[in-house]
């Protein structure tokens, strides 16, 4: 019985046995494809990066941000200067300050005597 | 008849066996005997190496910022037997591309046989896409990166430029290729017939990236510079000028300007000619800012001091061979009042009194005639006619900045001398170089010239120069400055002689700044609604100086956190 069933037995196992093996082979083969498109994406990406770095670097170039500045009246950081930072608004102190504005927009008065005095109060 | 039939059937059957031998010697030949050549032929149609390019380094500015990158864009080639209808292909590209449609169909054409022309190197991303979506057959893209000024027109001279291949062509590019110059690496990649990549290897030869470099120079000082020698130019039109500023104590150079000057990501043909970078290849005669040198000479060789007086003969002087003017007539001039007026007749009157010999002493210890060594190609040496060929006019001409070949970078390294207490720097732009396997950090080269002594007397009247000298227009309140004024007339080879209008204004000075000493030079080339160098040049001075001072000043306060900040600033509605 064992002599009759052992060759085929052998030529199945040993197909078996290639078969993976084959079945490897092509695994490895489609990840290294699928890695090939992986860097064929990040390459575009990249290439997408470089092109809208270009032209953002073109738009803040140091002469371009430094007319601006000029253009905006920024003045040099120095010792004398105070660093103004995290500007606030704050209505100022001034009683009746809301009744006041509101009578000025009915009739048309700027408001801005008001909110000078209050400033140099300040 | 059987055997016939047998016969017939073993001659069939011996035909066919035959048959079926020759091809199994066949196939045994191809299969095992053949084997490696042809599975080596197979390899080669399908597998291909392709290089890949090691990237080229950046180059920054002293506070970081980006001065040249590389950017990833792509060439377009085209495989002309792959290129079915070679004119609608040729048209298409160069509505794309913005290139001539006939140099596309010519080359698309002359090409019938070879597999590979390239149509245009390094365009962009977004052209490269638009022509893909096109789909047309034969054309494909290159990978190549593309050197990217991002600053545009700044620092431009010093710079320079790198050709198609990404290789150095002027300026650092150039000095430092080998530094900046990645290697390039290899990968294997395996295609289909259509030569599209269809795997690429994990193993590779990888490109190894070229090393970055950080510049002396400050892109926001180099920006007010340029704004202010482009001002300037234009306001006297003048044909060109160079500004250098330099820390004095080490040689770093902060800022080198030239104008006219050119924007390295966009060359053509009428921008190449403003690619020579002045303030290193122009030699030119220097005029009354060479006065500087008889002053020095004056005070270490202790020949004259503060106390002596000097007859200018009323602004007309006769010498050996010429005669000697001043641009005002004076009588008689202290020592201190020869600079600050910058009496020709003063000064020849110094030098000659000195002596000659010691005057072209002091020449060569200042190292005028001699390269500095600055990193950048095409350096002037300057002229100093040697001391055995010196005529009888020589030693009145020489001492008032004439007959003698200087650059601006050479002017400026000797009134540095002065600024930082009597060393001779030596002018640099690279701060550092790193990389892969490199670290490396400039150093400052000095070298000790002159006493103390000498240089504090110098300073103290090139200081009354500019306090209530030919120099005022350089003055700044509050700071300490001294320079010297000269306004060179030039040589005008066609009439033999100096020429009645063309000039040239320089200046050079120091800012006596505590937190970094300044040596300045400035040279203005052919100004013409005025020609002179106290009234160009030191202007010019006075503009970076303030803003250079107001600059250095903020950044150091900053960094000490000196800068008074305030938080609860509030802004009234």
């Amino acid at each position: 019985m064992m002599k009759k069933i052992l060759p085929p037995m052998l030529v199945a196992i040993i197909f078996a046995a290639l078969f993976l093996r084959l079945h490897q082979k092509v695994q490895i083969y489609v990840e290294a494809y699928n890695l090939s498109k992986n860097y064929s994406v990040y390459n575009n990406l990249a290439d997408k990066r470089d092109y809208l770095t270009y032209n953002f670097n073109k738009k803040v170039s140091v002469a371009k941000l430094s007319q601006w500045a000029e253009d905006n009246k920024f003045s040099l950081v120095g010792k004398n200067n105070v660093l103004a930072l995290n500007l606030k608004k704050e209505a100022p102190a001034v009683a009746g300050r809301g009744f006041s504005i509101a009578l000025s927009r009915f009739l048309g008065i700027p408001t801005a005597s008001a909110t000078a005095m209050a400033q140099e109060k300040k | 008849m059987e055997n016939k039939d047998n016969l017939r059937i073993n001659l069939v059957y011996s035909f066919f066996a035959l048959l079926f031998v020759v091809i199994g010697i066949r196939i045994f030949y191809l299969q095992i005997l053949q084997n490696p050549f042809l599975k080596n032929l197979a390899s080669r149609q399908y597998y291909r190496l392709v290089p890949l390019e090691g990237r080229r380094g950046d180059i920054f500015d002293r506070t970081g910022k980006v001065l040249a990158t590389g950017m990833n864009s792509y060439s377009v080639f085209a495989d002309p037997v792959m290129v079915k209808d070679a004119g609608k292909t040729a048209g298409i590209l160069a509505a794309n591309l913005s290139l001539p449609a006939g140099e596309i169909y010519r080359k698309l054409a002359k090409n019938k046989k070879g597999r590979f022309v390239w149509i245009k190197r390094k365009v962009s991303w977004f052209d490269k896409e638009r022509i893909k979506k096109i789909n047309l057959k034969g054309i494909g893209f290159i990978r190549e990166e593309k050197r990217f000024y991002p600053q545009e027109m700044l620092a431009s001279s010093v710079l320079g430029i790198v050709d198609v291949d990404n290789k150095g062509l002027e300026g650092m590019e150039v000095f430092y290729d080998n530094y900046l110059r990645g290697k390039n690496g290899i990968v294997r990649v395996l295609q289909d017939s259509h030569c599209r990549e269809i795997i690429v290897s994990p193993q590779v030869i990888t490109p190894q990236e070229g090393s970055d470099i950080v510049l002396t120079i400050d892109a926001q000082l180099q920006y007010w510079v340029e704004n202010y020698l482009a001002e300037t130019v234009r306001k006297f039109a003048a044909s060109a000028g160079s500004v250098v500023v330099m820390d004095a104590t080490t040689g770093e150079i902060l800022s080198l300007a030239n104008y006219p000057a050119f924007d390295p990501n966009s060359i053509d043909a009428a921008s190449a000619k403003y690619l020579k970078n002045r303030a290193v290849c122009d030699m030119f005669e220097p005029g009354s800012v060479f006065k500087i040198v008889t002053l020095i000479a004056a005070l270490d060789t202790k020949r004259y001091g503060e106390t002596d007086t000097f007859f200018c003969e009323n602004g007309l002087f006769k010498i050996p061979g010429a005669t000697l003017h001043d641009w005002k007539p004076y009588g008689t001039l202290s020592f201190r009042e020869v600079f600050k007026k910058s009496s020709n007749i003063g000064v020849g009157k110094i030098a000659n009194g000195v002596g000659k010999e010691f005057i072209y002493s002091y020449i060569k210890k200042l190292r005028f005639g001699e390269k500095t060594g600055i990193d950048l190609p095409g350096e002037e040496d300057g002229s100093v006619k040697p001391l055995e060929r010196w005529s009888k006019t020589t030693p009145y001409m020489v001492p008032i900045g004439q007959e003698v070949g200087v650059n601006i970078l050479q002017l400026v390294r000797a009134i540095a001398v002065v600024a930082n207490g009597g060393y001779l720097v030596k002018p640099h732009l690279l701060k550092s170089i790193s990389g892969q396997n490199i670290y490396k950090d400039s150093e400052s080269v000095k070298e000790y010239v002159l006493p103390p002594s000498t240089v504090e007397k110098a300073k103290d009247i090139l200081i009354s120069v500019v306090a209530d000298g030919t120099g005022k227009l350089a003055a700044v309140d509050g700071i300490r400055i001294g320079g010297k004024t000269g306004t060179a007339q030039k040589f005008d080879f066609q009439l033999g002689r100096y020429s009645p209008s063309r000039y040239r204004a320089n200046f050079v000075g120091f800012i006596d700044y505590s937190t970094v000493p300044l040596a300045m030079g400035i040279t203005i080339d052919e100004p013409q609604k005025s020609h002179f160098g106290g009234v160009v040049a030191a202007s010019l001075f006075k503009q970076i100086a303030q803003k250079c001072v107001k600059y250095l000043d903020g950044r150091s306060a900053f960094a000490k956190n000196e800068v008074k900040k305030d938080f609860s600033v509030v802004v009234a509605e």
